[in-house]
């Protein structure tokens, strides 16, 4: 087949065209789908950002310019709802990797039965944030919640502005929890044997491989997972909307941005303001992640 | 040959891109509208008008069973007794931000998916009619002598509500008040010879309940229904405009010497450790006020009448309480309005052909005669709306009518204004949400002042009307 292409004249840029044609024929459904679902909404986003919506979708919009991203950054709810996300993610992220990696280095061990472990550990990643707000939602419900059977009576914790989003973030701590266990029991799996048995040899104690050896070694590892866990932290929305709702007073105080968002869609039905927040969203979750490549990056250690 | 092949394939995939999104572009085409209504059409119709029924009544879909199902039982009755018209039910069990959702995405479309006949909470009024989608029900009505004779046998205050800037937009269907609920067999522990009238004897019955065991003593829910209950059973208006009824509303003009000093009273309550409950949420916080009654934490709650049915069917398993149901207690004791109604309505959408509006219409009229609304209104908790079905709803009723006579009383006698026929806000499930901070600060150390919590409030929801308005050209 090659003997015949290049007896060909110009068999080999024909080789190529039809190469060239071959791979977007290949990339072609793919990139109608990113196309239709993830191009197209986002710069339709930035256009939406122009024109102030009626509220009704049969009714016409109107080009308002950049007005509306102006009355964004001069709203007291707007930086709200930053300083909501902000302590949000500083909740959820420390909490979720530190747990996840504490349970990661318990299960790293050759025990009987340490399967079920892992597994139970792992378990609330599979744990959609319907199930895993209801089950928050029984045992804090200070009517007929568990902890009040037991008698511990806690005041209502999901209408209390001082303790719903705390409340709010400790439930998604304890999803992400799962998912930065598997990451980091990952990691540590992939960890060289060698090196360990090496400091064993040498007379490094449990505690000094833990902090000289498995923590230096595994830092790319938690490095990826606090990345994921704020990526993660920034788009909780499902236990917010079922254990608080927007009708619920304690929404101000728990209105993350992407629940801000979805209020002003459902609620204000503002499109345009929606769009605007949207942006907003991807400039900080932008900029955050950026800052964490910067400045976190520069700590971690890459093994050569 | 086989470049022309792949060729071929990417030009397919090109192509069948732009089929599909042409057939998406095409399945959204304007449905056919129809702006004006005559009833007659029904009758010189030839063969069977089909129309769907978009409702929020929670409950399965058993005959006879929660609201959803009495609703469906109505619907088989209309049905079967004529055959010009066929009523298709099509339920959101989501409630009536399900409905609303669920329509305005129909609107995107052009009004295709529309229901011939929609159910709206009363409050939805204004932006019901904002969505420039309706038929309003004063064109049946002008063009249906029949029913302006029977228009007498309505409680005015009941159709007068769905009045938007003059005009009868919808036509009422269910109805009920907020009303006092207490537990007969807490007051006699507490040593309470009958239900407060005033808020000073809330206050101190609070007290004698604490002291008698019951932990809260008084549960109240944080709604923003009680202060429009408040205004209006003192004759003042949630926001100008004769309340929006006599032309849109521009601002809320709820922060008043009235709603202050009724605020007042209830951060004395919840001060000395009566418990301020959720609106919404789960079942166990949105109802969370009726729950400390039923677990004997509390001795007295407001709620509404609406809850009645379930209350009812309940209160076998708890033996520990006897139910009272009372108005609500008022600041003097005497009331100078009447308490306004709420719940929903019925709307016609435009996006139907003309025999189908006109059958939207004589549905409507059947779920509102007075045999249906005599059932319905006993089977559910709501209040009759008409005059001429409250003997068949007290028969049906039995001992328990005492309760709804209550809130019945409440929302017929009395005033009927633009002050008492409840509120209609631009903008309505803005400014609840709006609403719920300044509640949630006024029922919590550090226990801000009424008159300045309220008049942020105000500020707010003025603001976010103000906004909806200029969005639509206001």
């Amino acid at each position: 087949m090659s003997s015949r292409a290049s007896l060909a004249p110009g068999g080999s840029v024909f080789r190529r065209r039809r190469d060239g044609w071959l791979g977007l024929a290949l990339v072609l459904p793919a990139l109608v789908i990113f196309a239709a679902f993830t191009y197209y909404p986002f710069f339709k986003n930035f256009q939406m950002g122009l024109f102030k919506a009626a509220p009704f979708p049969n009714l016409p919009s109107r080009y308002v310019g950049t007005a509306q991203f102006t009355t964004m950054l001069g709203s007291a709810d707007f930086w709200d709802s930053v300083k909501s996300t902000a302590i949000y993610a500083l909740i959820t992220v420390p909490l979720g990797v530190i747990g996840g990696l504490v349970m990661a280095v318990l299960a790293h061990q050759q025990l009987r039965g340490i399967r079920i472990f892992r597994t139970i550990f792992s378990s609330s990643v599979v744990s959609s944030a319907a199930v895993a707000a209801v089950v928050f939602q029984v045992i804090l419900s200070p009517q007929t919640g568990y902890l009040q059977t037991l008698g511990i009576h806690l005041p209502d914790i999901t209408s209390s502005p001082t303790w719903g989003l705390p409340a709010m973030a400790l439930v998604s701590a304890w999803q992400f929890v799962g998912l930065a266990f598997i990451i980091l029991t990952a990691g540590l799996q992939s960890l060289p044997d060698e090196i360990m048995e090496a400091s064993r040899v040498d007379g490094a104690t449990a505690w000094t491989r833990l902090w000289r050896i498995t923590f230096p070694l595994l830092s790319p590892t938690i490095f990826f997972c606090g990345v994921v866990g704020v990526i993660f932290s920034l788009q909780s929305f499902g236990q917010i909307d079922i254990m608080i709702g927007t009708s619920n007073a304690t929404y101000t105080h728990t209105n993350v941005l992407i629940y801000a968002i979805y209020r002003l869609l459902h609620v204000s039905q503002n499109t345009g303001l929606a769009a605007c927040y949207s942006i907003a969203l991807f400039v900080i979750t932008l900029l955050v992640t950026l800052i964490q490549f910067r400045l976190l990056e520069k700590r971690v250690h890459y093994a050569h | 040959m086989r470049t022309s092949s792949l060729t071929k394939v990417a030009a397919s995939f090109v192509l069948a891109a732009t089929s599909l999104t042409s057939a998406t572009l095409l399945s959204g085409a304007t449905a056919q509208a129809t702006t004006s209504c005559d009833p007659s059409l029904v009758a010189k119709s030839s063969s069977t008008i089909n129309i769907t029924f978009e409702e929020s009544m929670p409950g399965g879909a058993v005959s006879g069973t929660g609201n959803h199902g009495v609703l469906l039982d109505l619907i088989n009755k209309y049905n079967a007794s004529q055959h010009k018209v066929h009523v298709t039910d099509s339920n959101d069990s989501g409630g009536y931000g399900s409905t609303w959702t669920k329509y305005t995405a129909d609107l995107a479309n052009g009004g295709s998916g529309a229901p011939q006949v929609v159910q709206f909470d009363q409050f939805d009024s204004q932006e019901a009619v904002d969505t420039q989608s309706l038929v309003p029900v004063a064109s049946c009505i002008a063009a249906d002598p029949a029913f302006q004779k029977d228009k007498k046998n309505f409680v005015q205050k009941a159709l007068n509500s769905y009045v938007v800037s003059g005009t009868q937009a919808g036509m009422p269907f269910s109805v009920s008040t907020p009303v006092m609920y207490y537990n007969l067999q807490a007051f006699k522990k507490a040593k309470i010879a009958k239900a407060p009238t005033t808020m000073d004897q809330l206050i101190a019955d609070e007290a004698l309940l604490q002291h008698a065991g019951y932990r809260y003593g008084v549960a109240i829910k944080k709604d923003p229904w009680l202060t429009m209950a408040w205004l209006s059973v003192n004759d003042q208006a949630f926001v100008n405009n004769g309340n929006g009824h006599s032309s849109r509303a521009t601002a809320t003009t709820f922060n008043n010497s009235t709603t202050q000093q009724y605020w007042s009273k209830v951060q004395t309550i919840i001060r000395n450790g009566g418990l301020a409950s959720s609106l919404t949420g789960s079942l166990t916080q949105a109802y969370a006020n009726i729950f400390a009654i039923a677990n004997d934490q509390a001795g007295i709650t407001f709620d509404t009448t609406a809850a009645l049915g379930s209350i009812s069917s309940a209160l076998p398993l708890f033996k520990n309480v006897t139910l009272g149901v009372a108005p609500l207690p008022t600041l003097s004791g005497k009331t100078t309005g009447s308490m306004l109604p709420a719940g929903n309505g019925l709307f016609i959408p435009k996006y139907g052909t003309a025999a189908q509006v006109s059958a939207a219409w004589d549905f409507i009229k059947f779920l509102t005669n007075k045999t249906s609304m005599a059932s319905w209104s006993a089977s559910t908790g709501y209040l009759p709306i008409r005059t001429d079905s409250q003997a068949a709803w007290k028969t049906a009723l039995k001992k328990q009518i005492s309760w709804y006579q209550v809130a019945f009383d409440q929302f017929s006698k009395g005033l009927n204004d633009n002050n008492t026929q409840g509120p209609v806000i631009p903008d309505y499930e803005q400014v609840l949400a709006d609403f719920g901070p300044t509640l949630d600060a006024l029922t919590q150390s550090p226990w801000p002042s009424p008159t300045t919590e309220l008049q942020h409030a105000q500020n707010t929801t003025t603001s976010d009307i103000q906004s909806y308005n200029s969005s639509l050209g206001y």
